[in-house]
């Protein structure tokens, strides 16, 4: 192009320099932009991973290779060079052979080529002749081309076979030939077998193993834009169709990449090594595929939370466990929380939470002990009282009754106590409302006492005397007060134990499943200061009377045994308490108290008015009813008035799902903005979100303080971070089974009267045997149970328990359940052990030949069942503490099949029993000279059938006293 | 001391103080007739459009972001990977504002002189479309692709949870262009801030050759000859465009509610929602008498006020100072100017009075959705 000079304002030079150093900067960029997107935190750790798996097999390579019998590899070896030696000498045979071979397949595949194509052309005829036929044209000439191809295809088809059976036999003689060869090289490989496995692995992923084509492959298949054919570094991806993620205007499937860097998880064998390559903790439980829940049906966030999707360590979700960890987090991986993710992962403490979504149905969840633990608090805290929890939907109140309240307490006791429970019981479970840090102050003080005095005023107004049955009146008035000395002893030996605990002084005692069921019931402390001895005596002999639906069974005490127990309770006294004094009512703050309640639905001016025309009575009852509402009582205690109100607190239901954003932190800025950070510290002090805040006393937080332990919080939080609302299909959900959920139904009843506070069921519980201090003298293991007792059996001794164990003192106590829970208690027993049938014959004993055979086995000199046993009445000869069952009970109350099983091996059933194994003659104790004279003939005509031989036991037990 | 500091910006900070002082600043800045152009040159301030007083400005400005940088709560919002572009925007404004004032100057200047401005090109004042302007585009293009990839590695685009419609982010910010817009709906309704004002600002931008047919300064940066509209350009631009965007990327945090830089977000932040519309000030506040029934006569005092302001200011002015304006334009392109001008200078007025006078609406006939 001509340009005339001065058109031009720029230099051309120093425009193309301009434009030179732009595109090599534009380069530059382009080559960042590939390496930003090339270069990613997962595919160092699949390198790394790689290299650890290299030096984990090749260390295994080489234990593999000393453990190999190195005799015997030479002795293989020489055989197999002896039989490559044999074979060599018969080369020329092998050559012939193989000529043969080679014509004979020749022929072969000439016959079968030519039978291919005549099956073809047989084919289309046949069409044709079909053709021909519906048509009614030309048939014959159709058939008769059918008919022809279909003879050849019969001969072809024959030379087919034959050339086939020809081959076959030559390929026969070439095997024989080398069999020995064979054998001597399998018997080695079989040696080899472990090795060369680790050696073939080796071969695939060790470079220095590798062929150099494959070596070069290996680095190629890697690079950046190769990769898109066959890398060996690739994410890897679990794809989860059942549980779902909820992406607000629809559910994808779960996709979980975890284990593109968590390489090692599912792998056995990478216990010790580093993050994030390490074996799961619990593999038999989980990822395992013979496990429960195995990882390409569960895959990792269905259960940890976080975002499945992210290949980095910021954008999986991963959270800290601690402060510690989240600057080591932070130095080490450049961790920051994932913000815009709702569900991020639970940190290690509190990972048990994923059980519950799809384990929700489980009372107890196995191997999630902190988890049950939570549930288990929350029910013993009836947190669902105030609270609306859908897993606790239609529970009764669980605190005591209060419409008989008047007969139980005095209202300077009843004022102490509301105050703060814990003055009174230090580790009481009613938790405290007063003088929390929110309203410590005098204002708050002031107003808290008039409402207490109201409230009191108001409950012991409302209360009536209990009704007692038609014609019975408990109280026997002077023997009431028994002898306190044998109180106690009562009191630890019939069962309170098992339930209550009696701790003056507080103990520190890790808050376990067995503690709870240890603190079933309150600490039965200071008693002396708190209840009348009628209540107590009333109480003790039957507790429904004042509470219909109270948990406290009834232990059918004798008016005596009550008496002296009702004695032993009130000798307990707490001084510090009684001398506490209740301050006086404060009128004038009283009537502003209902002034402000009455100008929420009125002008001041007129519920002044209203205030004035109340007695002093009246006033003090309409404020305690407020206060009753306002905080709640009627949550936990039946209060007349009340009966029908609703539950004041937020929904916990979904409470894990709950946006953070939702959760108000008010002004406290030192913990975690996580919904664990403030459940933590919620229930550590559940007034801590109003410091700093300047509110009107009926708008501050009210929840009141449970006093939690950090342990407590901590498995609280667990459950809480459980309850979510999630999209798990219900082929995934545990327990969609109808056995499951009847044997947890049943179970769910066992675990609210506390079963487990004397029995051990499902392996937990039992823990009074601790304080009786003989296994043998507690209550029993119920393991097995289903499968032991006749249902029709179980529900008459649980309607009416009769003494089976005459020698134990403690007592299986009668509880005011209906038949509807004792049927599910029943079933859930049954099915537990696969034993679903209610309805079943006695065994039929009647005519039983192996009667007499059992009963020489139980005899003194053989089995010496009396030495324990109770025989229909006659009391054993052995230890007291020894003493079992009467064994005329056995036929009842014993299922036939279980008996069998139970004396086979005693231990397996019932862990720690004194039962021993019987004796049950082999075929050499009974093949001796004149062992006629000893054994009956029948016993050596049985002798070394055990099965038979145990059932001619069962046979004599079920025979006596029948 | 530096706490105190940061208090004193707070304050400044304010919407009514900043734009008071801005509003006070900018004849002085950018003098629109002689008499500030005395004062301009008195106090020095034609110095900004030098070199050395660039430097002083963008050493203050990013003064003031380094500041930020070491306070909690500003590095939170100038963090932020959405906030970047405003960065940029401030940047980028100020840097073209001051190469263009600078040319201006130095072609007045010429000017002055007599002698050409910088811009012509001798001797037919022309150079060719290709390759001196394609190919200088074409370089740009291309560092402009490099400093877009640098960013996208630098800053990745941050990517937030699923969309949940029935929770907003709190607070709920348009995109960073839209920010200017967002801010005027804290003053006029939706119809007027979402609808009537963009309207008017686009129609306002294309009519403005056909409005304004004065060619001095075509082709060459020049400021002396074109003071006025230059001044009511930047006016617009500067002052009812950019400020309000940064006043609502930096300064409007959850609730809607204003926060100074240093300022922590709170949620729970709480201010005085006590605004009343006119009527409620005439009739109740004034005259004691009830709110009159008929809206008309309700609202009669609004409807008086806004008719005379579009009506008679006009008028007023033609009468007064603007007589060559209209002599020289005719009175179509003089009332279509004083139209859209007065349109223009609604928005401060009414965030004046809101601030002054916790005004809610001039005429409320909520009856028929109409508030102005």
């Amino acid at each position: 192009m001509d340009l005339k000079k001065e058109e031009r304002y720029y230099h051309p030079d120093q425009l193309h320099r301009w434009f030179g150093i732009s595109s090599i900067i534009f380069l530059g960029a382009l080559v960042a932009m590939f390496g930003d997107d090339y270069i990613r935190e997962w595919k160092t750790y699949q390198r790394e991973f790689r290299q650890l798996d290299i030096d984990k097999t090749r260390i295994e390579l080489e234990a593999g290779q000393t453990k190999i019998d190195s005799t015997l590899l030479g002795e293989l070896d020489a055989k197999r060079r002896a039989a490559e030696a044999a074979l060599a000498r018969q080369q020329v045979q092998l050559d012939q052979l193989e000529v043969r071979i080679v014509e004979a397949e020749g022929e072969l595949h000439w016959a079968s080529m030519r039978n291919q194509e005549n099956n073809a052309e047989r084919d289309a005829a046949r069409y044709q002749l079909e053709q021909a036929l519906a048509n009614r044209d030309n048939v014959k000439k159709a058939q008769q081309n059918f008919d022809q191809l279909t003879d050849h295809g019969r001969i072809y088809k024959g030379n087919e076979e034959q050339f086939q059976t020809v081959v076959d036999q030559l390929k026969q003689e070439v095997t024989n030939l080398g069999s020995a060869m064979k054998e001597a090289e399998d018997e080695r490989s079989a040696l080899l077998k472990s090795v060369s496995l680790l050696e073939r692995k080796l071969s695939i992923i060790d470079p220095e193993n590798m062929t150099l084509g494959n070596r070069i492959a290996d680095r190629v298949r890697d690079l950046p834009v190769m990769d898109f054919l066959a890398p060996s570094i690739k994410i890897q991806q679990i794809i989860i169709d059942d549980i779902r993620d909820d992406v607000i205007f629809t559910t994808v499937p779960k996709v979980d990449r975890c284990t593109s860097c968590h390489l090692g998880v599912d792998k056995a064998g990478f216990e010790d090594a580093p993050q994030p390559f390490r074996t799961h903790p619990r593999l038999e439980m989980f990822l395992a595929s013979s496990s429960p829940h195995p990882m390409e049906e569960f895959g990792c966030t269905s259960c940890h939370a976080g975002r499945g999707r992210g290949t980095s360590f910021s954008s999986a979700g991963h959270m800290p466990a601690t402060p510690e960890q989240a600057r080591e987090w932070k130095e080490k991986y450049d961790w920051e929380e994932l913000h815009h993710w709702d569900e991020k992962m639970f940190p290690a403490q509190y990972s048990e939470a994923g059980c519950l979504k799809c384990h929700y149905l489980e009372p107890i969840i196995k191997g999630g002990d902190k988890l049950s633990l939570g549930l288990t608090i929350i029910e013993k805290a009836a947190c669902f009282g105030c609270h609306e929890l859908e897993r606790y939907a239609g529970w009764r109140r669980r605190g005591p009754n209060l419409a008989h309240v008047t007969d139980k307490l005095k209202k300077d006791f009843a004022f102490k106590w509301i105050r703060n429970p814990r003055t009174f019981r230090h580790n009481a479970w009613m938790p405290s409302f007063f003088a929390q840090t929110n309203t410590a102050d005098p204002a708050s003080i002031r107003r808290i006492n008039a409402e207490i005095h109201a409230m009191v005023q108001y409950l012991f107004s409302k209360a009536t005397p209990a009704v007692f049955p038609e014609g019975v009146h408990l109280d026997t008035g002077e023997s009431r007060v028994g002898d306190a000395a044998r109180g106690k002893e009562l009191a630890a030996s019939v069962g309170c134990l098992g339930c209550h605990v009696m701790e003056p002084e507080p103990v520190i005692v890790e808050t376990t499943l067995d503690r709870m069921n240890q603190r079933h019931g309150p600490n039965l402390i200071g008693l002396g200061s708190k209840v009348t001895p009628q209540w107590l005596f009333n109480w003790l002999k039957d507790p429904s009377v004042h509470n219909p639906y109270t948990r406290m069974p009834n232990l059918r005490l004798s008016d005596q045994e009550a008496a002296d127990i009702t004695a032993f309770l009130l000798t307990m006294r707490n001084r510090e308490f009684e001398q506490t004094e209740v301050p006086p009512l404060d009128v004038e703050e009283l009537d502003n108290i209902a002034i402000r309640w009455l100008a929420k639905q009125n002008t001041e001016e007129a519920a002044r008015q209203q205030v004035e025309a109340m007695s002093p009575d009246e006033r003090l009852v309409f404020v305690g009813q407020k206060s009753i509402l306002f905080y709640g009582c009627f949550s936990c205690h039946n209060i007349p008035g009340f009966e029908s109100a609703k539950p004041i607190g937020t929904p916990l239901t979904f409470e894990g799902s709950k946006p953070v954003h939702n959760l108000d932190f008010g002004s406290i800025h030192e913990i975690g903005h996580t919904n664990y950070n403030w459940f933590e510290a919620k229930l550590a002090n559940p007034r801590i979100f109003d410091r700093d805040k300047v509110k009107p006393y009926d708008e501050k937080l009210r929840m009141p303080n449970f006093n939690f332990t950090p342990t407590e919080v901590e498995a609280v939080v667990t459950a809480l971070l459980g309850m979510v609302k999630t999209d798990v299909r219900p082929e995934k959900l545990a327990n969609q089974d109808l056995a499951s959920q009847l044997v947890l139904k049943g179970r769910a009843i066992i675990k609210n009267h506390n079963c487990q506070g004397c029995h051990i069921i499902d392996g937990q519980g039992g823990q009074i045997a601790s304080i009786i201090g003989d296994p043998n003298l507690s209550p029993p293991n119920l393991n097995t149970e289903g499968a032991k007792v006749y249902a029709d059996w179980l529900y008459s001794f649980l309607k009416d328990p009769t003494i089976i164990r005459p020698n134990l003192t403690v007592r299986m106590p009668t509880f005011a359940l209906n038949d509807l829970q004792w049927n599910d208690i029943i079933k859930s027993f049954q099915y537990a052990d696969g034993t679903p049938a209610t309805f079943v014959d006695l065994h039929d004993v009647d005519g039983s030949v192996g009667i007499p055979v059992g009963e020489f086995l139980a005899s003194k000199e053989i089995g010496d069942c009396g030495k324990c046993h109770l025989i229909a009445g006659a009391k054993p000869t052995g230890n007291i503490a020894d003493w079992a069952p009467d064994l005329a009970l056995s036929r009842d109350r014993l299922r036939s099949e279980w008996m069998v099983r139970w004396l086979r091996d005693p231990e397996s059933i019932m862990p720690g029993t004194r039962m021993p194994q019987p004796y049950i003659p082999s075929k050499e104790d009974v093949d001796f000279d004149g062992a006629e004279d000893f054994f009956p003939k029948a016993l050596i005509e049985l002798a070394g059938d055990t099965q038979a031989l145990l059932e001619t036991l069962r046979d004599y037990v079920y025979s006596v006293g029948n | 001391m530096l706490d105190w500091l940061k208090s004193v910006v707070d304050f400044i900070s304010t919407p009514s103080i900043s734009l008071t002082l801005i509003l006070l600043m900018f004849p002085f800045v950018f003098p629109p007739t002689a008499w500030f152009e005395t004062w301009h040159r008195r106090l020095g301030l034609h110095n900004l459009w030098t070199n050395r007083g660039g430097l002083v400005m963008f050493s203050v400005i990013t003064l003031i972001f380094v500041w930020g940088f070491t306070d909690v709560n500003f590095s939170k919002i100038l963090g932020k990977p959405d906030n970047v572009p405003i960065m940029i925007l401030i940047y980028s404004v100020f840097f073209f504002l001051w190469l263009a004032m600078k040319s201006a100057y130095e072609n007045d200047a010429h000017i002055a002189a007599g002698e050409p401005v910088q811009e012509y090109y001798p001797p037919e004042d022309k150079v060719l479309v290709w390759p001196d302007l394609v190919y200088i585009e074409l370089i740009a293009l291309i560092l402009m692709m490099v400093f877009l990839l640098v960013w996208s590695i630098g800053l990745p685009a941050p990517l937030e949870e699923p969309a949940n419609p029935s929770l907003s982010p709190n607070p709920a910010k348009a995109p960073w262009y839209f920010l200017g817009l967002q801010e005027m709906l804290v003053y006029f309704d939706p119809w007027l801030a979402g609808v009537v004002f963009p309207s008017l600002i686009i129609v306002g931008l294309m009519a403005i050759p056909y409005l304004d047919s004065d060619r001095k300064g075509s082709g060459y940066y020049s400021f002396a000859g074109r003071r006025t509209a230059v001044f009511v350009f930047l006016f617009g631009w500067l002052v009812l465009w950019v400020f309000l965007i940064v006043v609502g990327t930096f300064f409007r945090g959850p609730n809607w509610n204003f926060f100074g830089p240093f300022e922590e977000w709170s949620v729970t932040k709480v201010v005085p929602l006590i605004n009343i519309n006119l009527s409620e000030y005439v009739w109740v506040k004034l005259l004691r008498v009830g709110l009159p029934a008929n809206p008309l006569v309700r609202e009669s005092v609004g409807i008086i006020m806004l008719v005379l302001y579009f009506g008679l200011t006009p008028v007023m002015l033609a009468r007064g100072k603007l007589r060559p304006l209209l002599d020289k334009l005719g009175s179509i392109r003089y009332s279509l100017i004083i139209f859209l001008a007065l349109a223009m200078v609604l928005l401060p007025i009414k965030m004046y009075l809101r601030w002054t006078l916790n005004l809610h609406y001039i005429i409320s006939i909520p009856e028929a959705f109409f508030n102005i």
